[in-house]
């Protein structure tokens, strides 16, 4: 297989990687994280020990696909959090009534 | 039995040529058809793919192979089913698959990959620019409860000084490419080396202008390493509905 690198442009180090390294992450990231899914119906293996996450589509992500749905998980907690205490904090009453 | 499924294009394409190209686990692969739209798919013993070297390499390369002659919809690796299974998909989304089939027709995907240069991200000199906007610097500092209060300040507002960097740089590189491209999908999520990550969709005819393009934007910005690579099928391109994030129930 030729590598998906065509070129690496000038001043990428790549972090002391080599580029068939970089090659194979670049691949992983492409092909363990985004692509077509049909629901259910992934199930991969790593070193023999099936990964099944029951009523998932998704089995394997990069790092940096998990971390993005766990911010924003986060950031949707946070902001429903904030929703449902503005709306359980009873309103003051005018003083006099 | 069943198919691993790599990749689907409009009927039309050329085949796959058997003879160079060898699937996940050495299997061949053929095509499967269903109206409109023809799968490459290999007949599969057993209910997973391991992951392997050879089996994420192997998929990519008949993807890749296809791409040679037209520009399909990957699948992501590990696509398992029965062929019953795979024709109702694909009776389901024919209009999905023939929409973003005609969204990424006559493209390649390319990737770009930015990063900080090691001096410029680093907490000193983060630190110093904190307190060069806020001028707290020469405020005087006492008690545990202030020193931390404080360095939390600098953590946070350092990580504001990174994200309102990187969307410059998002927004500049934008604006030097989109003439070369037909689509992206840009990712600005800084940390203390990545600034960002994007993958664009070219149009095959103008590849050449793009890496001219790019490569004259890369010599504006020596303060930056660019990583790219490319040309990919267009994965990040395809997800038809079952984008990861809802199936975590964001919105």
């Amino acid at each position: 297989m030729s590598s998906p690198f065509d070129k690496v442009m000038e001043g990428a180090d790549g972090e002391g990687f080599e580029e068939s390294d970089l090659s194979l992450l670049e691949t992983l990231d492409h092909v363990l994280s985004k692509g077509l899914v049909i629901a259910g119906e992934i199930t991969i293996s790593v070193a023999d020990i099936d990964l099944i996450f029951v009523g998932l589509n998704v089995l394997v992500s990069s790092v940096e696909k998990a971390h993005e749905v766990l911010r924003e998980r986060e950031l949707a907690a946070r902001t429903g959090a904030r929703a449902t205490l503005a709306a359980s904090t009873p309103k003051k009453q005018p003083e006099g009534e | 039995m069943k198919l691993y499924a790599y990749c689907v294009s409009e009927d039309g394409g050329k085949p796959v040529d058997k003879e160079l190209v060898t699937g996940v686990g050495g299997s061949s692969v053929r095509w499967l058809k269903a109206d409109e739209l023809i799968v490459a798919v290999s007949d599969v013993d057993g209910d997973t793919i391991a992951i392997t070297r050879e089996n994420v390499l192997a998929h990519e390369r008949v993807v890749r192979k296809v791409l040679e002659y037209t520009t399909p919809l990957p699948f992501r690796f590990g696509t398992l089913v029965t062929e019953a299974r795979l024709q109702s998909y694909l009776q389901a989304q024919q209009a999905a698959l023939q929409s973003k089939l005609l969204l990424v027709d006559g493209c390649v995907e390319m990737g770009v990959k930015i990063i900080w240069q090691a001096h410029s991200t680093n907490k000193e000199s983060l630190s110093e620019e904190v307190s060069a906007n806020s001028r707290v610097g020469e405020q005087l500092i006492e008690g545990a409860g202030s020193a931390f209060l404080m360095a939390k300040r600098q953590e946070v507002m350092g990580e504001k000084i990174l994200a309102d960097r990187a969307k410059e740089i998002a927004s500049w590189l934008n604006e030097r490419i989109t003439a070369s491209i037909r689509k992206d999908h840009t990712s600005v999520r800084p940390d203390e080396k990545l600034v960002l990550t994007a993958a664009h969709l070219v149009e095959r005819s103008r590849l050449e202008q793009y890496r001219r393009t790019l490569k004259q934007a890369c010599s504006e910005r020596p303060e930056l390493h660019f990583l790219t690579s490319g040309p990919w099928p267009p994965y990040s391109f395809v997800n038809v509905e079952l984008e990861f994030k809802t199936q975590f129930g964001v919105s």
